[in-house]
């Protein structure tokens, strides 16, 4: 059935011999877009033959290759099922980190032992009827895009198998095979947003060419990042501050006239103790996957995880949609969140179904990643907060 | 996208705690990564073809126009198979072959039907389509004085005609002399 503003079609093509070309017919049996299909039935040829059904753009003239049915004088038949964290969408997708693995079932299949008993002696069909190949291709959707150019996978395949036995592949002999990685973005795996395909074709049989059997295709999306900002030194100025305050630039001196000295909080002797609100601060998600929940965690200091901490009021959400989401939520009025005066963390977390939850990362002074995600903390220690933030942390 | 009722349930509940107990994900690093995506094409190295690879174009990239020809006017496009125009008188040339199109693709019958003023079809057999068959010289005479486009058709649906069988293979035999 054509979406409005399509035409469908489907050709039979007859391929040619060499001496004539491929013998093509655009079948007059309607696609319509308010009834079921209708093929007009016709004898298929001794040569085999293709049916292509496609569809056109009316506005744009654009072509849509749908899928292919080879009839031949020999063709096996296989099925692929993708796997993936995540089984809820119509079309399969994963996140760029996820392994995610292929099941071919393959029939019509003839062991040595059968072809030998057929005296099927011709080396292609022996081919042809002995295995099916999988090929593997990847392409990285254009920067902005959320799909690919036409719909067209433009890429040569990256990976082939030869699948030589009927039943479910991977098979007990080939277990462990057959799971992957994504191949997008080599140099930043973590940052891959497109598309694995993943095509079973049948040998050429001597009558029809190397044919496509079944095809799928995954939908991969990036690695969450997290960012946060009004913490920079020196505008952000911490719920608390012990020391002394200077003029210089990047300390505090500049907010003297807004704080006050805190006796009640001055730990050491002849120690001068400030405090005052913490400042609206802004949290942000980038390329959260599809159905995401996020939220802020605050936590007292010197725990190594969120886990157990309390929401800041408001922070939650769930993204419920079909893409990539960007979120940013800034918190200016913290209310009760602290608690009082002390030493405390604020977490950027996120909840996957399929994967779990997960803070965000952070970058040290040496550039290194440091597991356990991002760490704000309202102390005076956190005056040098590090504020770049990267996707990966453990 | 529709989430199952379950899974709505589990947000809603852990957005509503005023603590969070967790599972902690793990995400891998980008040299993890890197070195879990080489060692699953290591492992998949097992499945390897012996013999050649096939071609390497997904099939995605097989277009129709590639084995079309197209054929538009006033504001209208579509597209038949290469072999299937019979006749173009030379008034009409401007309208077949396009390489740009512009206005509206169309299925075929629907062009037809807006342009029979210009355009004909001519039925064939299917054993006439593949050369089995001729089609005969009184039929081919009617369609040299045409003054319309001739397009092939089985069962209304365009399509190649090849040769007669015989008149290549009698031009095979005359090159071969």
């Amino acid at each position: 059935m054509a979406e409005r503003g399509f035409v469908n079609a489907i050709e039979m093509i007859e391929l040619g011999d060499g001496e004539s070309g491929p013998l093509i017919w655009t079948m007059p049996g309607v696609v319509a877009d308010n009834a079921e299909d209708i093929l007009v039935g016709r004898a298929v040829p001794e040569g085999g033959v293709v049916f292509n059904l496609s569809t056109t753009e009316q506005a744009t003239g654009t072509y849509h290759f749908l899928d292919s049915t080879p009839v031949g004088a020999y063709l096996p038949d296989a099925t692929i099922t993708v796997f993936t964290h995540d089984m809820t969408a119509d079309v399969p997708r994963t996140r760029a980190d996820r392994p995610y693995s292929v099941q071919v079932e393959v029939s019509g299949l003839y062991s040595e032992e059968t072809l030998a008993s057929l005296s099927i002696s011709d080396a292609q069909l022996r081919n042809a009827a002995s295995e099916v190949r999988l090929q593997l291709f990847g392409q990285d959707y254009p920067e902005g895009e959320h799909a690919l150019a036409d719909g067209v996978v433009s890429v040569e395949h990256y990976a082939e198998y030869a699948l030589t036995s009927n039943g479910i592949h991977p098979t007990a002999d080939t277990a462990g095979t057959l799971t992957f990685y994504s191949s997008l973005n080599p140099s930043s795996p973590e940052s891959g947003h497109g598309e694995e395909h993943f095509v079973v074709s049948a040998l050429s049989d001597g009558a029809v060419g190397e044919s496509p059997l079944d095809s799928k295709h995954l939908e991969v999306f990036p690695v969450w990042s997290s960012d946060v900002s009004g913490l920079d030194n020196p505008v952000f100025v911490p719920y608390q501050h012990s020391g002394v305050l200077s003029d210089e630039p990047g300390d505090l001196g500049s907010f003297i006239e807004t704080i006050s000295p805190d006796l009640s909080f001055q730990q050491l002797e002849n120690e001068t103790a400030y405090e005052r609100n913490p400042p609206p601060v802004t949290f942000a998600w980038e390329n959260l996957y599809p159905g995401s929940f996020t939220g802020v965690l605050i936590t007292p200091a010197g725990v190594t995880s969120p886990w157990g901490g309390r929401w800041v009021t408001g922070s939650t959400r769930t993204h419920d949609v079909d893409t990539v989401v960007d979120f940013s939520q800034t918190v200016s009025d913290w209310g009760n969140v602290f608690g009082g005066q002390g030493r405390y963390i604020l977490w950027h977390v996120s909840y996957t179904e399929g994967i779990g939850w997960e803070v965000g990362g952070q970058v040290d002074e040496a550039g290194v990643l440091v597991p356990g995600g991002l760490r704000v903390a309202i102390a005076p220690e956190s005056i040098e907060i590090r504020a770049s933030i990267n996707s990966l942390s453990e | 996208m529709k989430y199952p009722f379950l899974k709505v349930s589990l947000l809603l509940v852990a957005a509503s705690l005023s603590t969070v107990c967790a599972q902690e994900g793990r995400r891998l690093s980008r040299e993890e990564l890197i070195a879990k995506r080489a060692e699953a094409m290591k492992k998949n190295s097992a499945l390897a073809p012996k013999g050649n690879s096939l071609e390497s174009k997904h099939p995605t990239r097989i277009t129709r126009s590639a084995r079309s020809v197209k054929i538009g006017f006033n504001g209208l496009w579509t597209m038949v198979p290469i072999g299937s125009v019979l006749g173009v008188p030379a008034n009409y040339k401007d309208r077949v072959d396009l390489t740009e199109t512009e206005g509206k693709f169309v299925s075929f019958p629907e062009f037809l039907g807006k342009n029979r003023s210009w355009i004909s079809v001519f039925d064939v057999s299917l054993e006439q389509a593949r050369g089995d068959e001729k089609i005969s010289e009184k039929a081919l005479t009617s369609l040299s004085k045409s003054d319309r486009l001739t397009i092939a058709v089985l069962q209304g649906g365009p399509i190649t005609v090849r040769p007669p069988k015989d008149r290549v293979q009698t031009a095979q035999a005359e090159v071969s002399k």
